[in-house]
């Protein structure tokens, strides 16, 4: 084992390797290119806030944040709801037919995203969504990735707790709120995450069904910055940092409600 | 899902053969997302090529109506009775330093008159531009002019979606006479323009001068042949005057087919695909022969860095002292000046890319094109606009901001460029380049349906060589697989 000193020591010596991207993508953003690539990189003589200033100004980056975390706020509720009550149907109200419906779902994960699209971007159109909240978030409000993620939770429910339920005169709602969703919170959490994340990253289906620039979203707004003949890295660095900040922040406030949730009834046993 | 056919109504309305034409648009819609999808990097040759067996390539062509140039499609004139301001979308995929040059550019033609008024939409890469337009051709907004590259040519006139160029140039008698030559034969397919220059470019050496001159070399003799390049990287790795090779290439199939079109001869049948449609790769010829053993050898003696596919690590290998000569398009010039020429010690030198000499490079970059879909009002704003952007003093401008090449003869007397490429002569090199360039055969590059395909074979022979691949092995794959790809959209559009 490893002296008190030495776990701090490897601790620092990870988290050193583990931070060393960030560090290079602040340099980025405040350094001109002809000084990066040598050790100067590591020593920030010459720091220059402008690139921040410039991803608000000339990238908009303003108001593609607010859209995009609009978005992805709606898309993560939404999911998070409609993957509760589905993976609750699929976990205890059996009915004919119920495990060939979940297949079905199941099945909607094989197909990639980018083979629906045209389709879906047809329905859209047809619907006069582009270029409304509507549009960028409704085709994603369900999610059989997370129905699946809930109904393994609810799965791991000891049968006792519902059959206590049901003499305490809970009906299915009750069973539902009461019991199975803060049983099940880690893995809530952990959906509400990965949910948050897919949508604040989405790229293609913003580009598509949006034309005013006013209902863009960052990762748009970045592309903008990204030229393949001649890319202004401060600027990009700049907006790629403010764009990940968002995630920074979901994640610190779910961390929490994983760790516990993971490690609730830990101690009683 | 794609058996789903564009309803009565509809505003795209297709005047002949409209059955394979809209059957056209919906395979590639569905094509163009999934390649959009998957991003650039990870293309592999016949990617998007249905399930259900494999053509040989075969010597049928493909009836290719010749775009249709009625004066009637172009209502220039318009314009005149318009009792407001009319509105045209532009779809673009500009963006950082290009992007903020064409919006002043635009910002200044909508306050220069008064009957038109131009939105800008940036839509992401040229590939997605492409995307969305064709997805969107099933019923969805269209923009009045959507800006694409120049491999997406044979893809629009297949779209039937566009206004030929030509029946404008026609409608308003203009005067055609002052462009670069070649450069409206860029975008002829079989005598007919069916699209407007904008974006214009071409590939130059850039090289270090500091470099060169402690290798003992002339900085102002750059290589001019292959044989050329092989001694001057030779000469700069056995001086020390750069850390690792002589030159440093990303595999980007572009250059291929330029050093193709330089050797006079073309990359597909039917010269070039120009007077009818390409119905076969030419990728086996001794000029792309000639273009694979060159890097062979390079790779060979190791004088040759490869970024794989990034485009900027090439340049940044000259800034650092890595390598002290790359290849890129003029397009990249201000990101040379500005970016490469700041680290230390480099002074940057630009030439006429290096290669064979029977024949000149080609216009790379591409154009904008008109919408069937438009009002009337729409076309004739549409062409308007098209006609100030087109302007000598307009073309200066916008080469100034982007490293684009102007499309005017005349541009060459606007005093800013002349004070620019007084400074900076890599600027008048590309024009230059341009200028004197020898017709290529049919008139321009290479105009093929699944230019995406032909271009990913290329690439994929490129890094094979790059990595040791002998070439005469990495050219039969790439022929094969080009003609995989041109047989494929061919079966496809034909039915």
């Amino acid at each position: 084992m490893l002296s008190h000193g030495g776990r701090y020591l490897l601790l620092v010596v990870v988290a050193l390797v583990v931070l060393f991207p960030v560090w290079t993508a602040v340099m980025t953003a405040t350094k001109p290119l002809a000084e990066l690539g040598s050790l100067r990189l590591l020593v920030p003589d010459r720091v220059d806030g402008s690139g921040f200033v410039d991803a608000f100004r000339d990238a908009r980056l303003g108001r593609y944040l607010v859209n995009s975390a609009l978005v992805a706020v709606a898309i993560t509720v939404l999911q998070v709801i409609t993957s509760i009550l589905a993976a609750y149907v699929f976990a205890f109200v059996p009915f004919r037919g119920r495990s060939a419906v979940f297949a079905l779902v199941m099945a909607t994960l094989m197909i990639p995203t980018e083979v629906a699209m045209v389709v879906n971007l047809e329905t859209v159109q047809r619907l006069g969504w582009i270029d409304t909240y509507r549009g960028l978030v409704v085709p994603f409000a369900a999610f059989a990735f997370g129905t699946f993620l809930l109904r393994q939770a609810f799965l791991g429910i000891a049968p006792e707790l519902r059959e206590a339920a049901a003499v305490d005169g809970y009906g299915h709602w009750g069973f539902l709120t009461r019991v199975a969703v803060p049983l099940a919170r880690p893995s809530i959490s952990a959906l509400a995450v990965f949910s948050f994340l897919l949508a604040w990253n989405q790229y293609l289906w913003p580009l598509l069904v949006t034309n005013d620039p006013d209902m863009r979203t960052v990762q748009i707004g970045l592309k903008s910055l990204v030229s393949e003949d001649g890319t202004n890295l401060n600027l990009l660095m700049a907006g790629t940092l403010l764009a990940a900040l968002p995630i920074l922040v979901v994640l610190i406030v779910f961390e929490r409600q994983l760790v516990r949730g993971l490690t609730a009834g830990a101690v009683k046993g | 899902m794609m058996a789903m056919m564009i309803e009565p109504g509809e505003p795209l309305v297709v005047p002949r053969r409209p059955r394979w034409r809209r059957a056209v648009v919906a395979v590639l819609a569905a094509v163009a997302l999934v390649a959009a999808g998957c991003g650039d990097d990870d293309e592999t040759p016949g990617a998007d090529v249905d399930a259900d067996g494999v053509a040989a390539p075969t010597a049928t062509a493909v009836p290719q109506d010749p775009p249709a140039a009625d004066p009637g499609l172009c209502p220039v004139d318009a314009l005149a009775d318009a009792d407001a301001v009319v509105e045209i979308e532009l779809w673009h995929a500009m963006s950082a330093a290009s992007g903020a040059t064409l919006a002043a550019l635009v910002d200044d033609y909508n306050s220069s008159q008064d009957r038109v008024r131009v939105r800008l939409v940036f839509q992401g890469t040229y590939d997605e531009v492409l995307s969305k337009y064709i997805a969107s051709l099933r019923g969805g907004r269209l923009p009045d002019l959507v800006q694409t590259e120049e491999t997406a040519m044979q893809l629009m006139v297949d779209s039937a979606s566009t206004v030929p160029a030509e029946a404008c140039v026609t409608a308003s008698g203009y005067d055609t006479s002052d462009y670069l030559p070649g450069v409206l034969d860029q975008y002829r397919i079989e005598g007919v323009l069916v699209t407007m220059p904008f974006q214009l470019s071409n590939p130059v050496l850039y090289y270090d001068r500091a470099a060169f001159a402690e290798a003992g070399l002339d900085p102002d003799a750059p290589p001019v042949t292959f044989d050329d390049v092989i001694e001057t990287s030779r000469a700069l790795v056995d001086s020390g005057a750069v850390r690792s090779a002589g030159i440093s290439l990303d595999a980007d199939g572009w250059i291929i087919e330029q050093w193709i079109a330089k050797a006079g001869e073309a990359v597909v049948d039917n010269d070039n695909g120009r007077t009818a449609r390409s119905t076969r790769a030419l990728l086996d010829s001794p000029a792309a022969q000639e273009a694979f053993a060159f890097l062979a050898e390079l790779t060979a003696e190791g004088l040759l860095v490869t970024s794989g596919t990034d485009g900027l690590a090439k340049y940044v290998a000259v800034g650092t002292g890595d390598t002290a000569m790359t290849i890129g398009s003029t397009a990249s010039l201000g990101t040379i000046y500005d970016e490469i020429g700041r680290f230390p010690g480099v002074e940057v030198g630009v030439a006429p890319l290096p290669g064979p000499t029977a024949g000149g490079v080609t216009v790379g970059g591409g154009s904008l094109w008109m919408m069937q879909s438009s009002s009337d009002l729409e076309k004739a704003a549409a062409w308007d606009f098209q006609v100030w952007l087109n302007e000598p003093a307009q073309q200066a401008r916008w080469s100034m901001g982007t490293g684009y090449i102007p499309s005017r003869e005349s541009a060459r007397d606007d005093p800013d460029l002349q004070a620019l490429w007084e400074q900076r002569p890599g600027f008048r090199v590309a024009f230059e380049q341009l200028a004197a360039a020898p017709a290529p055969p049919g008139g321009g590059s290479p105009v093929i349906g699944d230019y995406a395909g032909v271009r990913s074979a290329i690439e994929l022979a490129m890094e094979q060589v790059m990595r040791g691949t002998p070439a005469d092995e990495a050219v039969s794959g790439m022929q094969a697989a080009a003609d995989r790809a041109i047989a494929d959209y061919n079966r496809r559009i034909g039915g």
